[in-house]
């Protein structure tokens, strides 16, 4: 299968039991990753994002359940492996940088200890060889390799990102996901903390899933950007398009309340209103309540996906090719 | 699967607690026996006459179960609500007030917790003239702490919560803060303190009368307990002077716990989903493993 | 080390309010019960031995802070007076002979039913919601519903009396004496099995609770959620990076709890004359010894601070975040 796409998710339904019933946090995701490219996924929080990331690795704690669709990696589909083969792709093929740091590695353990285990996990190492290879980890992200003695509480927020990021290189996995890597950080931090993954990226040659609910951070990375809402995608092309022509009433929301890389930096707050209680979806489009374009169509029928440019897909039911 | 409806851990500890309170309520009026009389041979075995035999002293041991139910749980439920109101107001001004004040409660919290009830207790009820009144104070002098403890670090976590915030805004006077705003917010907390005191009482009250502290010639859960022992009833075989009593004690905290298991539930509904889910999860034949389970509902 | 100062600073504030308890509390009961106390004790101790106990309990009719005084002094040359019940021994010498033996029960007991309820309380909650976490919580609840000592009488009828497979009282064979021989230790071993599985039995279903629960919060961290992301095997993340993090609020507990624990398996050695601190507490009562109450009120006060701070030594060496502090 050496022409299957690095990752390609199919109709992925993710659902959460809640006390009134199972509740979609994520309906119906489709998205094709290609090798080197880095694919942006934005949206407000509790749009799903991380929903979609931990379930390509299938790691979503309960009571989340996927129930439906195909996660493909390289032509496997995730969504069928056995717990062996689960653990054997994990890590290897998919690795993860969460978003805040502090809380992504034990408190008790080392810094060591953390990345340690992984090497001798999968790759069956000796402890001391395991340690040298944890050593140049950090020296490649810029932190001194003494530094595996401590424990994560000993650190600064950025340097515990940059931890983070050696950890999610040690198996060089082709496909790294990012989930917000750089929220919890002040702003120098993060500047810096970003400079070190496009570095990175480039010398490694890595594909990456960034996830932000920051369109300033997504469009100096990403070659291309799926936009979610409710959790569903309502947009996907490639960066450079997105920025020039979006089409979605909520991209341009989005995009109405960017300003520029260079100017003052906004949150995505510039849209009235606040994402649907995803147990009480209304009927028809989920955006319609916060829209400004809505036609009566919108009320009762849910807008697809749909081709509108080369590349360019949107789920609306005002916007035509 | 309506959130509104009564849990069935709730329900089944409602239904032993009403039991046991009817038969604290009407039992002495039902019992057959006056429960400290001789009324029959002792030690005898379950029979028609006697439900659940006779005791060393020739009692009625049914009538005996009943009559200690009223007293036991009486003093449980003031003490339990004694030291309830107690932990609270402490707990609640510490963790309000802040500064010295909370310094200084918290100090007297934790080093009322930090020296062993059982003991202190043998002490005060030593000195202190048999009798219920002086039982009351035992148990809450020895059981208060662990109320004002939880309750504090509860207050501290709502006192950054808006409706507080808004009335040391509007200069509300503290102590109007702390049993206006604050303590009416934390009913389920309160009522899950109250349970747990009073399981409390009820436990150490039993530990004390079998220790032969209190008033001997009251017919309580303890005292049953401590004349079965003095009177060997283990060495005669004498099973039914003790089944019934510790029975009734066990029952009682359980379905005390059982409600509070169900407090916890319904003030976090998230703690029932998982239940849910590994329940919706075996309805459809999966058991779930280390990783996401992935389900596929055709139809 | 701050927090161990803290915590130190603590217990030795707890052990003076326990010293001023066991004085003031005599005196502030009401109908003086002190003064019945001696009444009661002229007929049956001599006159120079009745004055020593005066002393050591600071009555000494001068004016309270002097009383005080006195009291303090006495204690601290570890003078608690005589005791009434074993007279003419000395409370201290009384004392001695029971705290090895509830050192032996209660730390063997508490340590096997906290190292097994944290255990079932890891399984239960990375199998919350099966079959495991739904049966067995309810039913430890339902055993630990029992007072200590009832457990105690039953295991006792069941396979001391009706069996007859385990020995009924005392700490060991009465036909040995103390040695370090092994038919000693295994009739100490063998004396020590029912009342430390009451013990157990009893005090299990809280530690499986509170362990579960502290696991319920754990296993919702990124930490856990990216131990399964690196692919690593069940059984690490549960223990490494779980329960690692799920026990140190249970060790925090387990101070606070030893108090209680304490109580219950006190009233279980009076079950199996087990000559304990326990024991002695029932013959105290029985022949209305207060000496010997006060002196084993402070022994086990004492003795429980100290295994607090025991406890938050553990803690600081479980956490490394306490440790700059
Ligand atoms: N454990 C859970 N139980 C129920 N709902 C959840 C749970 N975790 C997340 N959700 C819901 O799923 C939606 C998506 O959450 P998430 O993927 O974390 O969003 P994002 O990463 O975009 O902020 C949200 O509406 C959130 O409320
Ligand atoms: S489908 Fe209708 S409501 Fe939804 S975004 Fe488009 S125009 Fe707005
Ligand atoms: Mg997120």
């Amino acid at each position: 299968m050496g022409s299957a796409p690095l990752l390609a998710v199919e109709e992925l339904v993710v659902a959460y039991q809640t006390p009134s019933g199972p509740v979609r946090a994520v309906d119906r995701v489709s998205f094709v990753l290609e090798r080197g490219e880095v694919l942006g996924l934005v949206g407000e929080s509790g749009s799903g994002k991380s929903t979609v990331a931990q379930a390509l690795a299938r790691i979503l704690a309960p009571p989340a359940m996927i129930t439906g669709g195909r996660v493909l990696f390289e032509g496997h589909d995730v969504l069928a492996m056995n717990e062996d083969e689960l653990r054997r792709f994990r890590w290897r093929k998919m690795s993860f940088v969460l978003q805040s740091a502090m809380n992504a590695l034990s408190p008790v353990l080392t810094i060591g200890d953390q990345i340690i285990d992984v090497l001798v996990t999968h790759e069956r190492t000796s402890k001391r060889v395991a340690r040298e290879r944890a050593a140049h980890l950090l020296e490649l992200v810029g932190i001194d390799p003494t530094r595996l003695a401590s424990h994560p509480h000993e650190l600064s927020g950025g340097m515990r990102q940059r931890v983070g990021i050696a950890l999610a290189l040690a198996l060089h996995p082709p496909l790294v996901v990012m989930d917000e890597p750089t929220t919890a950080l002040d702003v120098v931090v993060q500047h810096e903390v970003l400079s070190k993954i496009a570095e990175l990226k480039e010398k490694l040659g890595l594909s990456v899933l960034f996830i932000t609910h920051d369109m300033s951070i997504v469009s100096q990375f990403a070659t291309r950007i799926g936009v979610l809402y409710a959790g569903r995608l309502v947009e996907t092309a490639p960066t450079r398009e997105l920025f020039r022509a979006p089409r979605h009433p909520y991209t341009k929301g989005l995009l109405g309340s960017f300003v520029s890389i260079h100017g003052p930096r906004r949150k995505l707050v510039g849209i009235p209103g606040s994402p649907p209680d995803l147990r009480r979806l209304p009927a028809g489009c989920a955006f319609r309540a916060r829209c400004g374009e809505a036609a009566a169509q919108c009320a009762t029928e849910a807008p697809v996906l749909r081709v509108i440019a080369e590349d360019h897909h949107t789920a609306c039911h005002v916007v035509s090719p | 699967m309506g959130s509104t409806k009564i849990p069935r851990k709730a329900a089944v500890g409602l239904a032993i607690l009403g039991v046991f309170f009817l038969m604290a309520l009407v039992g002495p009026l039902v019992a057959p026996y006056d429960p400290s009389a001789f009324v029959d041979i002792p030690l005898q075995p379950p029979s028609r006459a006697h439900l659940l035999g006779t005791t060393g002293q020739g009692q009625d041991v049914w009538s005996q179960t009943i009559a200690g139910a009223r007293a036991s749980l009486l003093v449980g439920f003031v003490a339990g609500l004694a030291m309830t109101t107690i932990g609270a107001t402490v707990g609640a001004i510490a963790g309000t007030f802040g500064g010295l004040v909370d310094d200084v409660l918290s100090l007297l919290t934790n080093v009322s917790l930090v020296i062993p009830g059982l003991p202190l207790a043998v002490v005060l009820a030593a000195y202190l003239p048999a009798g219920t009144r002086a039982l009351l104070v035992v148990l809450v002098a020895t059981g208060w702490a662990w109320n004002a403890r939880v309750i504090r670090a509860q207050v501290l976590s709502l006192r950054n919560k808006d409706f507080v915030a808004a009335a040391i805004v509007t200069g509300e006077s503290r102590l109007h803060i702390v049993f206006r705003e604050i303590l009416p917010n934390m009913t389920s907390v309160l009522a899950s303190c109250f349970i747990s005191a009073t399981v409390y009482a009820i436990g150490a009250q039993v530990g004390l009368e079998f220790l032969g502290l209190g008033d001997m010639s009251v017919v309580t859960w303890g005292t049953n307990l401590y004349w079965a022992s003095n009177d060997a009833a283990l060495l005669t075989g004498a099973w039914w002077t003790l089944v019934p009593t510790g029975l009734s004690v066990a029952l009682v905290g359980t379905a005390l716990v059982l409600v509070s298991f169900s407090l916890d539930e319904i003030t976090n509904p998230r703690l029932r989903a998982v239940s849910d889910w590994t329940r919706a999860l075996a309805a459809r034949g999966i058991r779930p493993g280390a990783s996401t389970p992935v389900v596929r509902d055709h139809g | 080390m701050r927090y161990l100062l803290r915590q130190l600073g603590l217990y030795i504030l707890a052990a003076w309010a326990s010293l001023t308890l066991n004085f003031i509390v005599p005196r502030l009961a009401p109908g003086d019960p002190a003064s019945a106390m001696f009444a009661r004790y002229k007929g049956q101790l001599q006159p120079e031995a009745l004055a020593a106990l005066r002393e050591a309990f600071g009555f000494t009719g001068g004016p309270l802070h002097e009383q005080y005084a006195a009291y303090l002094a006495h204690l601290f040359r570890g003078d608690l007076g005589v005791s009434v019940a074993y007279f003419p021994a000395k409370v201290t010498d009384v004392l001695a002979m029971g705290l090895g033996w509830t050192a032996l029960l209660t730390g063997s007991s508490v340590v096997v039913a906290f190292a097994l309820g944290s255990l079932l309380g890891v399984i239960a909650a990375w199998r919350r919601g099966g079959a495991f976490d739904t049966t067995l919580p309810p039913l430890l609840v339902f055993l630990g519903a029992f007072p200590y000592f009832w457990l105690a009488m039953m295991l006792l009828y069941g396979f001391g009396f009706t069996l007859d497979v385990l020995p009924l009282r005392h700490a060991y064979a009465d036909t040995l004496a103390p040695s370090l021989s092994f038919s000693f230790v295994a009739s100490v071993a063998e004396h020590l099995l029912l009342p430390a599985t009451s013990i157990v039995l009893a005090s299990v279903g809280g530690w499986m609770l509170s362990m579960r629960s502290s696991m319920i919060g754990v296993l919702a961290e990124d930490y856990v959620t990216m131990a399964h992301a690196k692919g690593l095997s069940p059984l690490r993340i549960m223990f490494h990076y779980a329960a690692r993090n799920a026990l140190l609020p249970n060790v925090t507990g387990f101070g606070m709890a030893l108090g209680f624990v304490l109580g219950g398996s006190l009233l279980t050695e009076i079950v199996f004359s087990y000559p304990g601190q326990g024991y002695l507490l029932v013959q105290a009562v029985r022949s209305q010894d207060y000496p010997l109450m006060q002196g084993i009120f402070l022994t086990i006060t004492m003795a429980v601070l100290a295994a607090n701070f025991l406890v938050d030594v553990l803690y600081v060496w479980l956490d490394p975040r306490t440790r700059g502090r």
